[in-house]
């Protein structure tokens, strides 16, 4: 194999590590809340300067491509692509820690009552990072389209937390912060399957040469 | 004249502004001045840095040395040559260094007043600093003249052209945008070898 392909490969594993990463902090920092696992809370805030310093050797290592090999056409898109799925992959792994960080605040006060929406948005969520990430390293296929027309679903459910949490705050203002900090989560989520839309869209344009942002999905 | 050439048949048509420049009433002469040719190594004539580029004209019939004097003039200040070499004009062309010779070679096709200028790997024997500026030359010759070049530097077809034509083996393989060429090329051929995948 050429050295430039290796290059190429080797980045791609870079990208698909820091996905593996995210995933698990994602998993982790819900599991903290519905679970009451401050411990593991802590771990996730402690382990997001690993997912940092990998995406600055990541640009690193794109930046340096692009000045010594030139890259075009196919090489170009994928190496760009890299770049900007990287950064929404580095703002996920923020999301996580602030999901982390509530989890703490509320894991002190008595639980306001059972997660529905939050584990569901989780397993949705996370399952938008996957095929995104899949559909990075195995190339062209419907995957992408699929996981930006979850987003949806996504915002309804955050939308619908909120309106449960709504009645509650009203009957007791007392719970208010409490139900606050709950939204928030779902908010962090919401925003979280936001970047697994984008990281979609940037591997549509990295398959087809065609930026879709900001246009509705016909395909 | 190509059919002369053992083993080289011509077939097909070449069209410049609709005429087959193979048909048997062209003025090739004519031709030769309206689509002008610049070679990968400079070729200046054995003569002045003035009668270079005084040539074509002379042939052409323009004979008052004034005039002769401001077609000179103006084909070295467009081909951004004029101001190195004003004060000998009447040393040999062969004199000059590598890149002022190949700009000598465009004044001399400048001269005469063409509408196409062919390149063939112009600055392929040049420095980077050559290269730089004839390529900012034919950036500004392109406003007003037609250039077909013909380069295996892929960077240097990105940078100066605006539709880029991948040939192979005598075939066409792709003809389009600069832009969509190396950002997203359509045949699976081109993709491979602006890439540096080829074979």
């Amino acid at each position: 194999m050429a050295i430039f392909d290796e290059e190429l490969k080797a980045l791609r594993e870079k990208v698909l590590k820091l996905g593996y990463m995210v995933e698990d902090a994602i998993r982790d920092s819900v599991k903290s809340l519905v679970e009451r696992d401050s411990a593991l809370a802590r771990e996730v805030i402690k382990g997001d300067h690993l997912i940092n310093a990998l995406e600055v050797k990541i640009d690193e290592e794109c930046i340096r491509l692009i000045a010594l090999r030139q890259p075009v056409a196919r090489d170009l898109r994928f190496i760009t692509t890299t770049m900007k799925i990287t950064t929404d992959l580095e703002r996920m792994g923020d999301l996580a820690e602030n999901i982390c960080e509530r989890a703490l605040e509320l894991n002190e006060k008595p639980q306001l009552k059972p997660f529905v929406n939050i584990p569901r948005m989780a397993e949705i969520t996370q399952s938008m990072v996957r095929d995104a990430l899949d559909a990075f390293v195995t190339g062209c296929s419907q995957l992408p389209y699929e996981v930006i027309k979850r987003d949806d679903e996504v915002d309804d459910l955050t939308v619908r937390n909120f309106e449960e949490l709504l009645p509650l705050m009203i009957q007791d203002s007392k719970i208010i912060p409490l139900a606050l900090k709950r939204t928030y989560v779902a908010k962090y989520l919401e925003r979280i399957a936001d970047h697994a839309t984008n990281i979609a869209e940037m591997v549509i344009y990295m398959c087809k040469g065609k930026l879709i942002r900001h246009m509705e999905i016909s395909e | 004249m190509n059919d002369l050439i053992l083993s080289s048949r011509v077939e097909g048509q070449v069209l410049f502004q609709g005429v087959d420049i193979y048909h048997k009433d062209t003025d090739v002469i004519e031709l030769r001045r309206r689509v002008g040719m610049v070679f990968q190594k400079p070729n200046p004539f054995p003569s002045s840095v003035y009668e270079n580029v005084a040539y074509g004209p002379k042939i052409r019939g323009v004979k008052r040395r004034s005039q002769l004097d401001e077609v000179v003039e103006n084909a070295l200040v467009r081909a951004d040559l004029w101001e190195e070499v004003k004060d000998k004009l009447n040393e040999s062309g062969l004199s000059l260094s590598g890149g002022q010779m190949q700009r000598l070679c465009i004044a001399r096709s400048l001269a005469q007043q063409p509408e196409v200028l062919l390149f063939d790997e112009p600055t392929s024997a040049l420095d980077p600093i050559s290269t730089a500026n004839i390529e900012n030359l034919l950036q500004e010759l392109q406003k007003t003249i037609t250039i077909v070049i013909v380069t295996h530097n892929m960077q240097q077809a990105a940078r100066i052209s605006n539709y880029t034509v991948f040939m192979y083996l005598g075939e066409l393989i792709e003809f389009g945008d600069t832009d969509t060429i190396f950002v997203n090329p359509q045949n699976k051929l081109t993709e491979e070898y602006i890439t540096g995948r080829f074979g």
